[in-house]
């Protein structure tokens, strides 16, 4: 059993295999036997972000490592999201960016990977204009600039 | 990260999560997270983001390689014949100038007819430079295009083309980093053998490639000498598709090429797909020396996927040894007793076969496959009249078959392949089969589809008249299916295993 503290003072006593999801704990627990003794410390998760992606850890438990290369075949085009992996996902844009910064603070590879795919099929077919509303950006551009970027991007329009 | 976020309002909405208001997204995740997202949208899309804001412009425009990536997305949609050639070949050189002169990976379609010279120069001449690594030309008179296009369309000669084809040949031998080389020309006339000078000091010689694929272009054009085969002793894939025929003289040494490059990568070979005059190459194969001693064959040590392609005739190529193979796949066999005479493999798990109609052959070849667990039969459009599916079904039932797909010919006896999925259901000691494709059956007649439906897992039936269906149908079978093909060359490169009915 590893202890785990949050930004909001809550402890969760995890199972080591669920916490090794995470490679930064990992690194910990192989490096540091004390850590195993007292909480760790995870002053940038709040507790129920925490209690998000343990959940995920703990459904993927016996997953496979990941590969550490990246090779080709992990960069080609999936935007495709795992039954299980879509449903936990299907959280509000709060917690969905919440998770996701977790993810990569945690360094849980496979789990910043839906996060961002979530993400990347929520932007894909808007317009700027619906990206910045969607995500509350403001438009800095000049009507110029907007015209000169336009017209470099040209060539990769659709057809 | 922030440690407390601000609270927001939240409004949970059918399946996609919407925020009313809330702070800027790309101020609260960090840049390498929004590169982890942007790498994840493909192309068109990517452009679109960089007019969101200065700063998303800012990373888009400062990881060059995210056009890289973009483009080996791309990649995919292309396997997936939903893209323009021309479209494609103009994106070339703009993905080279974004991502900082180097490209690893270049898909490049030469639609002849819709580009100019000089186009096709300029993006040749770049090549060698960009380091390119993994490299696919396709060139054609007329490749797919949306049509959307303003461009001219040259009426088609033969001298442009070779032309072409000359100038693709004379970049391939200047890239040093190549890793996997396909050329691939649709026309036949590209046959008309390209002979560089002699002994060139290629930079293409130092390379290692993993995958070479020729198709419609012989070995001879790249391949001049010894040194050159070098190249090719850590190969792992190795396709040869040749179909128009030459001079005898040609042809022999031809033959002799396709002999060394499968005798230098006989050890890493793990697949590989030939069509050429087997006629020639059983020839010089007698003439090698290696071959020409008692039962000396080219032993494929770890060789599982074996196509060959019998178009320009039969042979038992008795000089290959392929006993490790898994899957095999036979094509353009005219004579039904052919399919005895090829060597057994024993391992095999999968057979694709096209056959004429006499069944009674193909049943006994299948007994001697006691693994197999996969199996497409097709059978030759040439064939009149019905086949007798029950022939071999006798046979199939004492295999440890998981998928059957029958291709063409069907008549009327789509219940004779319910009663085989029944019968092995109701056996006990057989292995049910899970996967059915049934395609370009004219009036199958299936009396109890509703039955097959809810007993097999994944069950395809594309009707004679869907022509959408049997057209992707046929690409698939054709492994050619990222572009159209006006020509015989369709027959060229058989791969039904690469077919995802969808």
């Amino acid at each position: 059993m590893v202890q785990l503290s949050t930004s909001d003072n809550e402890i969760f006593n995890v199972d080591r295999d669920v916490a090794e999801r995470s490679v930064l704990l990992k690194t910990m627990l192989d490096d540091l036997p004390e850590a195993e003794e007292n909480p760790i410390p995870l002053s940038n998760v709040s507790s129920n972000v925490l209690k998000k992606v343990l959940e995920y850890c703990a459904h993927h438990r016996g997953d496979p490592a990941p590969p550490t290369d990246e090779s080709e075949e992990s960069r080609k085009r999936t935007t495709d999201i795992g039954d299980w992996d879509s449903k936990f996902i299907n959280v509000d844009q709060e917690m969905l960016f919440e998770i996701i910064l977790a993810a990569n603070y945690l360094d849980i590879k496979p789990l910043l990977d839906v996060g961002c795919k979530t993400v990347a099929n929520m932007i894909k077919g808007k317009t700027p204009e619906e990206i910045r509303k969607l995500f509350n950006i403001q438009n800095d551009f000049t009507q110029e600039e907007e015209e000169q970027i336009k017209k470099e991007n040209e060539w990769a329009e659709d057809r | 990260m922030d440690p407390s976020p601000k609270k927001l309002k939240m409004k949970e909405e059918s399946s996609t999560p919407e925020l009313i208001s809330g702070p800027n997204l790309a101020e609260r995740l960090p840049n390498e997270v929004m590169y982890e997202i942007f790498r994840r949208v493909p192309l068109p899309a990517l452009t679109k983001l960089e007019l969101v804001c200065k700063h998303w412009k800012s990373i888009i425009r400062y990881h060059q390689s995210l056009w890289k990536e973009s483009f080996l997305q791309e990649d995919v949609a292309f396997e997936q014949k939903d893209f323009c050639a021309l479209h494609s070949f103009q994106i070339v050189p703009k993905l080279i100038e974004r991502n900082g002169g180097k490209l690893s990976s270049v898909f490049l379609p030469i639609s002849l007819k819709h580009v100019n010279n000089e186009d096709i120069e300029a993006i040749l001449n770049a090549l060698p430079a960009s380091e390119v690594q993994h490299l696919w030309i396709v060139m054609g008179a007329e490749l797919h295009c949306c049509h959307t296009h303003q461009c001219r369309r040259r009426s088609w000669i033969a001298t442009p083309y070779k032309r072409m084809v000359k100038m693709v040949i004379k970049a391939v031998t200047q890239c040093s980093k190549l890793k996997t080389l396909r050329l691939v020309s649709t026309k036949d006339v590209s046959i008309v053998t390209h002979k560089p000078k002699k002994s060139p000091e290629w930079p293409l010689a130092n390379c290692k490639l993993d995958r070479l694929s020729l198709i419609g272009i012989t070995i001879g054009s790249l391949f001049v000498d010894e040194t050159m085969f070098a190249t090719l002793s850590a190969l792992r894939t190795l396709e040869i598709a040749n179909e128009a025929e030459t001079k005898n003289e040609e042809e022999m040494a031809e033959a002799t090429r396709v002999l060394r490059a499968l005798e230098v990568s006989k050890d890493t070979l793990d697949e590989c797909r030939l069509l050429c005059s087997f006629y020639h190459l059983d020839k010089a194969a007698k003439e090698h020396e290696l071959l020409r001693q008692p039962k000396g064959a080219l032993w494929f040590s770890n060789l599982k996927k074996l196509t060959l392609n019998f178009e320009r005739g039969f042979s038992d190529i008795c000089w290959l040894d392929y006993s490790n193979v898994r899957h095999l796949n036979l094509q353009g066999l005219r004579d039904p007793t052919a399919i005895l005479k090829v060597p057994k493999a024993e391992m095999l798990t999968t057979l694709q076969v096209e056959v004429p109609l006499q069944v009674s052959e193909l049943a006994k070849c299948l007994e001697q496959y006691k693994l197999l667990q996969h199996l497409s039969i097709r059978f030759s459009v040439a064939s009149k009249g019905p086949v007798f599916f029950c022939e071999i079904k006798h046979t199939l039932m004492n295999l440890p078959l998981e998928e059957l797909t029958v291709h063409g010919k069907l008549e009327h006896q789509g219940d004779e392949i319910v009663d085989l999925v029944r019968a092995r259901k109701s056996n006990l000691s057989s292995t049910k089969i899970k996967t059915v494709t049934v395609a370009r059956c004219k009036n199958v007649n299936f009396t109890n589809k509703r039955w097959l439906e809810e007993n097999v897992e994944n069950l395809q039936i594309w009707d004679w008249k869907i022509s959408n269906g049997v057209n992707r149908i046929n690409y698939e079978y054709e492994g050619l299916h990222f572009f159209e093909v006006e020509s015989s060359r369709l027959r060229a490169m058989v791969d039904p295993s690469s077919k995802r009915y969808s």
